[in-house]
Formats: structure tokens, sequence, C-alpha cells
């Protein structure tokens, strides 16, 4: 036990001011990120108003089922643009909402499309079959349209009006109580 | 009565651990003989231990005055499930936590000895305050013994998902002796950073009480993924689900300290990266309880409507922040020697480096909804392919380290260790050939090769070291070590190659038929015979489609059912399942329609998922041969033989 390079019993002085140097500049750095994050979303720029008010990025994607579908196409009708997979929990409680508001509002032209996000088309297509979902889903198998939305965790919505102008986004799951103001936002 | 009685033991219980932890405090002061603190211990111990006994008592015997056999208990209950409860809802999981930590508290207050005694007081003080944290909660937020007037004639019974099956009985006590076990390490550490000396010693204990932790739970985490297979009828065994991964995190960081403490052992580097994984491992563990325990995963905004969940984030938060504080206090400075590079200690570094980027992952997909939710978001889905996608490379990674590594001598790379490397070299190129035939897919190649050179490696390395067990001059307790481990490793690979192959090599068809008509996948036919209805009067009544599996000439009657609890509104699949060594049939009932007769049914085939299961029990057996102490070790006069350990700790670590 004459030198033992584990032994921090009497630590020099020296030593002992950096170690504290040390832990603070880390307890600040730790508290600066942390405050940024706050900050960030106190003011919005993370969260539901980031892309509202904004023109929904273009899109021509492969349908299941066969065929193309683009948001050109869309031009002229409200549409709720739903991004989910297969493997998304919350999507499943989704997709029968979904396909109810598609029914309620197809007289005033409104269109439900869904994205599929990282998942395969086989997936998707039993998802659907199962939990009874009756609009148009999309392959995105790049994510490159996920990309272009910003699209944060899914599910996520977004309401996109007649001209083509974003007017809600939901983060995450629809809420069934605020979707009939949501829908309102962007009907004619 | 026995409400009471409860209570009284829980009561004792809190008094005995802020005693024990008073005593223990005075014994670090110098001021009282050890022997106080141990007393407390069994107090505490036989305290807790005795609550919990007397709550499963009124489990069995049905007494509904008291307010947590209204909440889980029902007369159609079986005796095992009725058990099981005791851990199946909120208060008893903590009631029967408080009493596992009273058991491993004494363990550790009476198993250790000798000059390991150093440290015993400041260990005890850190377990006396986490229990007296547990028993207080029992005692009062979580109180499961509150008096039910006038008491109810019967109960709603425990969540039928989990009496549905034997394992769901065994799975969580395992976890629950994981997470427990592991915050004796933590106190060990916590100690030996207070007193200043983080030596051989404390890292030669703290592995010890690390590895049977580690093995709980990891048979804990294999026998969850086979309840889930069994029992939930989706077909596979792991889903990303927030509840498996909290598990599995202070698992990876244990694993990673069981290598890391090797490389300190041989070569007096990482001491503090050590500490780090172990305050870690005891911190996630926390962070489990509070997360599965705080009904925090149903939505962010439940979680203040019980103050338990609160609780457990102060003592997180506490842990958490002690644990830096002191750490950056105490930490040791110098003492590292390096190691050549292409030496063993690389392939522990890398697999260190991999472990903890794996526990990184899992912990942002975990908590990152939960930081969504928090800031105003709904509920966001992290699934399964952000996980397969960033985790699949890095096991990868570890397991064609874990091959490779047990082959590296500790010192220079030589031509001899390369040689070995040529066994395992042939197997994954002759894998690899066999693959770009069958399956072509590169990830799918590139797996089964690596999976097939760490099996074949740690084989061939296993039987090396089991001819040189009987050998003279080997120390039979550090082959049995490296025998363990090696062990572990094989459990591993069998359980990534059966991992892969269940994953790429799946088949299934699904099929609307009528009776009389047959769903055929492959070689393998299933011919509808008819709908049954069955009700078990314990509120869970399922549809079963019986069907007859042809085999030739030979037919095995099956019937997967779907299953309505009455607690819950959703259908559970339950599946019928036929396994084997190649492959298991996995057949779900997925609708039926009552108005013509037809159902639904979906034929699967899962290649090697059997083989999860074994390469489990595997690690256990492994792991259990590791930690086993070694028979001079149970030898009572041990003075002697522990000076001995600490002049070569190696040994303690296999070679």
């Amino acid at each position: 036990m004459t030198s033992d390079p584990t032994s921090v019993g009497s630590p020099a002085p020296v030593d002992r001011s950096r170690r504290l140097i040390g832990l603070i500049g880390g307890i600040v750095l730790i508290g600066a990120i942390l405050g940024v994050f706050a900050l960030t979303i106190a003011r919005g720029n993370v969260g539901p108003s980031a892309r509202i008010g904004e023109p929904a990025p273009a899109f021509s994607l492969e349908r299941l089922g066969g065929g193309r579908l683009s948001l050109d196409q869309l031009r002229g009708r409200p549409v709720v643009l739903n991004f989910w997979a297969s493997w998304c929990v919350p999507c499943r409680e989704e997709a029968p909402l979904l396909s109810k508001l598609a029914a309620d509002y197809a007289d005033r032209g409104l269109m439900v499309v869904g994205v599929v996000y990282q998942d395969s088309a086989a997936n998707a297509i039993d998802f659907m079959r199962r939990y009874s979902q009756t609009y148009p889903g999309l392959l995105d198998l790049t994510g490159r349209t996920a990309l272009d939305y910003g699209v944060l965790g899914i599910p996520e919505t977004y309401f996109i009006d007649a001209t083509g102008v974003i007017r809600w986004r939901q983060i995450g799951q629809i809420v069934p109580a605020d979707l009939q103001s949501e829908v309102a936002k962007i009907l004619p | 009565m026995i409400g009471a009685a409860g209570l009284t033991a829980t009561f004792v219980g809190v008094v005995a651990a802020l005693v024990g932890l008073a005593a223990s405090v005075m014994v670090i002061r110098g001021r009282w003989p050890i022997e106080r603190a141990v007393r407390a211990a069994w107090v505490s111990a036989v305290a807790l231990v005795g609550a919990n006994l007397l709550m499963v008592s009124a489990l069995v015997g049905r007494d509904f005055s008291i307010s947590y056999v209204t909440q889980v208990g029902s007369r159609a209950t079986p005796l095992l499930y009725t058990i099981a409860s005791l851990w199946g809802a909120l208060e008893g999981s903590i009631l029967f936590w408080a009493g596992l930590l009273s058991v491993v508290l004494l363990l550790l207050a009476v198993r250790t000895r000798g000059p390991d005694r150093e440290d015993l007081p400041a260990a005890l003080t850190v377990l006396f305050a986490v229990l007296a944290f547990f028993a207080f909660i029992v005692l009062v937020p979580g109180n499961p013994w509150s008096r039910v007037s006038p008491a109810p004639t019967d109960g709603p019974g425990p969540n039928p998902l989990l009496a549905n099956h034997p394992l769901m009985a065994i799975h969580p006590p395992l976890l629950y002796l994981g997470f427990v076990g592991l915050s004796v390490p933590f106190a060990l550490t916590v100690a030996a950073l207070v007193r200043g000396r983080l030596d051989d010693r404390w890292l030669a204990v703290a592995r010890r009480w690390t590895l049977i932790p580690w093995v709980a739970l990891s048979a804990g985490l294999i026998l969850g993924a086979w309840w889930s297979y069994a029992v939930l009828g989706w077909g596979g065994y792991w889903a990303w689900d927030p509840v498996e991964n909290v598990a599995l995190l202070p698992w990876l960081t244990t694993t990673a300290f069981l290598h890391s403490a090797m490389v300190t052992a041989r070569r007096g580097i990482l001491r503090g990266w050590n500490v780090a994984l172990i305050v870690s491992s005891f911190v996630l563990t926390i962070l489990a309880t509070l997360i599965t325990r705080s009904g925090v995963l149903n939505s962010v905004h439940s979680f203040t409507q019980s103050v338990i969940g609160p609780l457990f984030l102060i003592l997180l938060a506490a842990v958490a922040v002690g644990s830096v504080v002191l750490v950056a206090l105490r930490q040791p400075t110098g003492g590292s020697s390096g190691a050549p590079l292409g030496s063993r200690a690389t392939a522990f570094l890398l697999n260190n480096l991999l472990f903890v980027a794996i526990a990184a992952t899992v912990l942002f997909g975990t908590l990152f909804p939960l930081f969504v939710e928090a800031a105003g978001g709904g509920q966001v889905s992290v699934g399964a392919p952000y996980f397969e996608r960033v985790i699949g490379p890095l096991a990868l990674g570890l397991l064609v380290l874990l091959g490779i590594g047990p082959t590296l001598p500790w010192g220079d790379w030589t031509p001899r260790a390369r040689r070995r490397l040529i066994p395992g070299g042939v197997a994954a190129a002759s894998t690899a050939t066999l693959l770009v035939l069958v399956d072509g897919r590169p990830e799918v190649v590139a797996a089964g090769a690596a999976g097939a050179f760490a099996l074949v490696e740690t084989v061939w390395l296993l039987g090396g070291r089991l001819t040189s067990w009987r050998r003279p001059h080997t120390n039979a307790a550090t082959v049995r070590r490296s025998v363990g481990g090696l062990t572990a490793h094989a459990g591993f690979a069998v359980i990534a190659l059966a991992v892969l192959g269940s994953a790429a090599g799946r088949t299934d068809v699904t099929t609307t038929v009528r009776p009389g008509e047959s769903i055929v996948l492959g070689g393998d036919r299933v011919i509808f015979d008819r709908i049954e209805r069955f009700s078990d009067g314990a509120g869970r009544d399922s549809v079963r489609a019986q069907v007859r599996l042809v085999d030739g000439s030979a037919e095995t009657a099956l019937a997967p059912a779907l299953t309505l609890f009455s607690a819950s509104s959703a259908a559970i699949a339950t599946p019928a399942i036929v396994p084997g060594p190649v492959a298991d049939l996995y057949i779900t009932l997925t609708n039926l329609d009552p108005a013509t007769g037809t159902v639904t049914v979906r034929l699967a085939r899962y290649p090697f998922v059997s083989w999860l299961w074994v390469g489990g029990g595997i690690i256990v057996v492994g792991g259990l041969l590791a930690a086993l102490p070694s028979r001079r070790r149970r030898d009572r006069s041990s003075e002697e033989s522990s000076a001995t350990v600490v002049a070569e700790p190696a040994r303690e670590f296999g070679a």
C-alpha cells in the first residue's frame, strides 16, 4: 500500500478546485441546454405553429392498391393529411376516427389522405384491412414527403385548405373533441 | 385483522430502516459497532418479508376488507395468479420491492466478511436510505392495507392479460430481483467513492454482487419476450414497447460493466467509467420503476394524479445529481496504464462503446414521446423502424466483437491469436455464401455471417477451455468463470441467430374460410372445423376455432381463440403454437363472422423462435456459472484467502 494510484483520499488542493470548476461548468452547460429547450418550446418554434400558414409541400406518391396521387390533384379541396404506420399504436385509434371524418364531410369536398411512414406496403395493407381504414393510403418509401412536412413523430396530421395552405398541424394523436374545430379551419 | 397486522409490520419496517440508517452513520463515525446496523437489517427484513406474506395470505384468503385485495383479488382467480397478483398492481409491487430490498440488504450485511467489511457501513447507509424511501411509500401514499367497509363479497381480479400464462408468475419477480439487486453494487460504489478508494477489492465485490441481478434481468427479459409471443398473439416477441425498453436499459449498462470491470482488473484503467456504469444502471432501474409505475405512459398528464410518480422523480433526481457530484469530487485520477491496440482491452472498449450507444438510442426513443407530449403535442409513436435501423448495425458490431474479443490476448496481438480466428472465419464465409444463394439481402447475409462467426468461435474456445479444466496448475474457479462467460456468449449468439431467422425467414398467409375448408402455407395444412364459445366465469369469454393441423396421416387438434376480457374492450388473439426446432407454426384467429359462419385465420411460420428461449437458458446457465461463489469463499476462515484475491484480482474475473 505504498503508492496506490487509485487512492483519492487526499487529493491536492489544485486538483480539487479544478474538479469543482469542471463540475460547475458541466451543471451550467446542462442548465443552458435545458433553458434553450424550454425557450424554444415557449416561443412555439417546436409544436403545432411551426408550419401553420405556409403552403403545403407538394408530393406525388404511389397509392396502395395502385395508381398515384399528388397534392396538385387535390387543389380546390380541403385535405386532412395524416402520417401513420402499422407499428404506430395511437394510429390504431385514429384510423376509424379519420374514416368517419372522411364519410361525414365527403359532401363538402373534404379529402382524408394517409401517408404511410417508415413501413412496408404489406404491413400497411394489413393494417388498413384490420382497422377498417377507408381513405386512400400513399406510400412514402423514401421518407421524402415526411421530411418536407417536417414530421416530428407519428401520428401527425396536417389540415390543408382548398388553396393548399396548412391551417393546422396536430403533432401526435388527434384529440377527438378538437377535431370539429380543426376541420372547420379548412372547410370552404 | 390482517390489515392491521400488515400495516404494523410495514411501520416496523420503516422504523427499522430509519434506525438502520442512523446506526450505519454512527458506525461510520466510529461510535457504534457494526452489529447494531446488522440487527436493524434483520428487523427490517423480518418485518417487510412478514408484510409481504401477510398480503399473500390476505389475497389467498380473499380478505376483501383490505383495499389492495378488493383491487386485484377475485374468488374465481386460481391460486397461482392470486399469489402473483401481489406484484400485479402499483401498491403491491412497491410492497414486494421493499420486501426484496430488505432481503438483499440483509444478505449484504451478513455475507460481507473480512476486509470487505470496511465499506459495509457506508453501503448500508445508502441501502437503508433507499429502503426507508420504498417502505415509506408503502406506509403512506401507496398504502395497500387501508380498510374497506363494508367489505365487498368479490373483486375484479388481476389484469386478465397477466393471469393468462404461468410465465407471468415468474417474469416480474425476476425483473424486480434484477432491479433491486443492482442497488447493492451502487451502494458499494458510493461507499468506495466516499472512502476515496476505488481499488481492486471494490471492483471484485461490486462485480460479484452484479452478476446475480444480471442473470435475473436476463432471465426476466427473455421470459417477458416469451410471454409476449405466447399470449399477445401478434406474432412477435419484442415490440420496442416503453415497458420493455426501460427493463432492457439497466441490462445494457450492467452488461457493459461486467466487461469493463475485466479491463480494469487486468490493466487498471477505466475505474471512473465503471463507476459511471454502475451508477447509471441503478438510476435506470429507478427510471424503469418511474415509467412503468407512475402512469406516465398512459399520458404525461396523469403523472401528477398520484403522489408516487413525483416521489420517484425526486428520488431519481436526488440519486442522479448526488452521484454526479460525488463522482466529480471523488473520482480517481491517474493510474491508467493503457493497453496495446489489438489486445483484448481494445475489443472490450469497443464493446462498451456499442452497449452505451445502444442504451442511449433506446433511452432517447423511449423518452422522446414523453417530451413531445409534455411540450404540448399529442401522443406520438417511436416505433420499431427507428430502433431496428439504429440498433441493428450496432448489435451486428457487438456480435462480431463477441466472437473476436475472447480470442485476443491481453498483451500484443500474436500469430497464435490470429490463428484462433480461423474456425469462425470459415463458418462466417460458408454461412455468407449459403445466405447469398438462399436470400441475397445484404443485411441478412451480414447478420448471418456475424452470428455464425460468433457462435463457432465461442464454441471453439469453450471446447478448449473445458479440456483445460482438469489440467493441473489451473485455478478451477478462474476456469469456471471463464467457461461461464463463454457460455453466456454462446447463448447470446444463439439468440442473435434466432432473431435473424425469425425476422428474415418468416412466412404467413391470412385466409377467410368456412367449416371444412383448409388454409395452406408451404407444406402445412390446417383444416377449420367449427367455432366454439367458451366462458371461464372469471370475466374471460373466448371464441375458439377448432382446427386440425394435418401432417401426413397424423392430425393435431388446435384451438386458436379470440379472447374478450370483461375488463378491457379489445379482443386478444390467443395463438395456437406448434413449436419446433426448425420453425414454429403460429396460428391466430383474427376475425369471425357469425352471419356467414366464416373465420379469418392467420397461419405463420417463424423459423428458429424456439432457439430464443434455448439461448436465454444458456445465458442463465453461463451467468450462474460465473456468479457462483468459489469454494474458497465459502470457507469461514477467509481472511487469508481474501488477501489472495486482492493480490490477484484478475482471478475473480476469469482468464
